[in-house]
């Protein structure tokens, strides 16, 4: 069982965080156990979640601000938030996705989602946006595979 | 799907699904019944044209492949694949024989996700009669771990050789930019060998979910190989008698424009054919592993098929052969010298044909001496399935009856089109009915 990091989104502007994070984190040497997944589709994310034993999902979401801000979504209240990768394709998106892997059986407490509010759909994706989530998501994994 | 006497209306009906939501495209049904009879029954497409083929008009042809990606998020490997081996007849290039294997290991792993996806999450909540995917894992969540287990390994497939399943960039003229390591393709034969039983429990499953009969007379189209079940190479082929090479497509199939739909309408030498896993399986039956042959006609498998719904079947044994062509390939793996061919540009005109897991697509390309594109047609399988899919739905619906209740016609019609698994009804609720009775 792996330490999945999966980073949801598509080549249009600052849709692209969630593939940029893993882009960054691919220049790190991190555990064999650490796995990347640059997701193409949310469709994608139930089965890499039941292969893994924890996971960090990375997707931007229409806020109200600031442009940048990130934030820990607890899965339960994912619904509130517009993620850009939320419609998904085939119609199943982040949140169908994880209902899904939970209705499988996934303890949904072992995911943590990270979300980058970029207001706007058309937001141009900053640079300083990326290393800002790659040192977060680092922390959080040195932190979990120290108690693991 | 009989229509008992009773059933023939004696009203007339006007039924308007004004949106088929879904992610690839957007579309819509109507038809329009009188005196018992179809009117009109039209799939609309009014998805934007989104002019890839100008896009790439004066590019490079090393960009070619990562452009054409863009086309399809479901299937970018159809539209490399194609766009690359079309190139490669312009400029000469025979595929070597590990070249060509690695290539089939990346389009299996193309159509396994796409098929287990579709068959798990689409196709089964229909037949079974839940609401969604969702709601079809709680009653039954080993079926459905399972087939997002087997969709799972089709994208460890891309990115073994495609370096990521997101518009993968491991695919270049000539081959391929990096071979995959020893250790690499080692793990993926472990999970080849525990995905074996597995996927043989997924198609008796799905061979055993109730699809209605749906007899139909219909063409089909797909390519055939020497030795292969048709892929990437070969012939195009048809149950009527068509046996062409990729390059006389055009003599052949003549696309159209219709007032309700952006999308063109093809036609082979006049009429409607049918594209995707079950003409592929009707006419390379023979073409698969003895074992799968032997595995389906245990399971009461008979090819060729005019049950539209055997559709399903076809789409789990070519998830079967996926993962049985793969191991048999990658067990006797072995490092290339270099992972592409050498070769020289030059000026001409390219065609090539694959099968993408909804069914062929066809790609011609003309490039200039200095390796620049100056004309490009791709023509995708779900246009040149458009027709068939109007035809099917007309005879579908008439034979049900049109009695029955704007419900069970709409649980008919979504039935018949997601059949396809065309782009266009990728959702699990897509048609939203708007129903006036005269």
């Amino acid at each position: 069982m792996t330490i999945l990091v999966a980073g949801l989104g598509s080549d249009q502007g600052a849709d692209r965080f969630g593939w940029e994070v893993i882009g960054a984190l691919e220049t790190f040497v991190l555990p064999a156990l650490v796995t990347l997944v640059a997701c193409r589709s949310p469709a994608e994310l139930t089965s890499l979640l039941l292969s893994s034993r924890y996971a960090i999902i990375i997707d931007a979401f229409l806020g109200m601000g600031p442009p940048g801000h990130l934030s820990i979504i607890d899965p339960d209240s994912l619904e509130d938030f517009e993620l850009c990768g939320g419609g998904g394709a085939h119609g199943i998106g982040v949140v169908e996705a994880i209902q899904l892997a939970r209705a499988l059986g996934y303890p949904i407490d072992h995911c943590q989602i990270i979300g980058l509010d970029v207001t706007k759909p058309d937001m141009r994706l900053e640079s300083a946006w990326v290393p800002m989530a790659v040192s977060k998501i680092l922390a959080i994994l040195t932190n979990h595979l120290q108690i693991c | 799907m009989d229509a008992s006497p009773e059933l023939v209306p004696t009203r007339d009906i006007d039924i308007e699904v004004p949106l088929l939501t879904r992610v690839e495209g957007e579309g819509s049904l109507e038809f329009t019944a009188r005196n018992g009879h179809i009117e009109k029954l039209q799939l609309c497409i009014f998805e934007p044209p989104r002019l890839f083929e100008k896009f790439l008009e004066g590019q490079d042809f090393t960009e070619v492949p990562h452009i054409a990606a863009r086309v399809c998020g479901v299937c970018p490997i159809a539209y490399q694949m194609t766009s690359i081996r079309a190139m490669e007849k312009v400029f000469g290039v025979p595929e070597n024989p590990w070249v060509h294997a690695m290539r089939r290991i990346i389009y299996y792993g193309e159509w396994l996700q796409s098929h287990a996806l579709h068959i798990n999450l689409f196709a089964a909540p229909d037949f079974l009669g839940f609401g969604d995917a969702l709601e079809m894992a709680n009653r039954f969540p080993e079926a459905v771990r399972r087939g997002m287990q087997l969709q799972s390994l089709g994208n460890d497939m891309l990115r073994l050789l495609g370096g990521r399943s997101v518009h993968p960039i491991g695919l270049r003229v000539g081959g391929f930019h990096r071979a995959p390591t020893k250790h690499e393709v080692s793990d993926l034969v472990d999970k080849l060998l525990a995905a074996h039983d597995m996927v043989r429990e997924f198609a008796v499953w799905a061979v055993a979910l109730p699809c209605p009969d749906d007899e139909q007379d219909y063409v089909s189209v797909a390519i055939r190989h020497p030795r292969e079940y048709g892929l990437n190479e070969g012939r195009l082929v048809s149950d009527a008698g068509l046996d062409i090479d990729f390059s006389e497509y055009p003599q052949h199939f003549r696309e159209h424009q219709v007032a309700h739909s952006t999308a063109h309408y093809s036609m082979m030498d006049g009429r409607s054919y049918f594209l995707g896993p079950l003409a592929r399986m009707n006419l390379n039956f023979d073409r698969l592993p003895l074992e799968i042959q032997d595995f389906a006609r245990d399971l009461g498998l008979v090819f060729p098929a005019r049950n539209m719904f055997r559709n399903v079947a076809a789409r789990v044994l070519e998830c079967y052969l996926a993962i049985v062509d793969s191991l048999k390939i990658l067990q006797g793996y072995k490092l290339p010298t270099r992972p592409w061919q050498d070769f020289t540009l030059r000026a001409g005109v390219g065609h090539h044909c694959t099968e993408a897991p909804r069914g062929m697509i066809y790609h011609r390309f003309e490039i200039n001496d200095r390796g620049r594109v100056i004309a490009a047609t791709m023509i995708p399988p779900t246009s040149q399935n458009q027709a068939r899919m109007e035809q099917n739905l007309h005879v579908a619906v008439e034979r049900f009856g049109l009695a029955h209740s704007d419900d069970e016609l709409r649980d008919l019609c979504e039935k018949v089109i997601r059949n396809y698994d065309p782009c266009l009804s990728c959702s699990t609720h897509f048609l939203k009915l708007r129903v006036n009775r005269a």
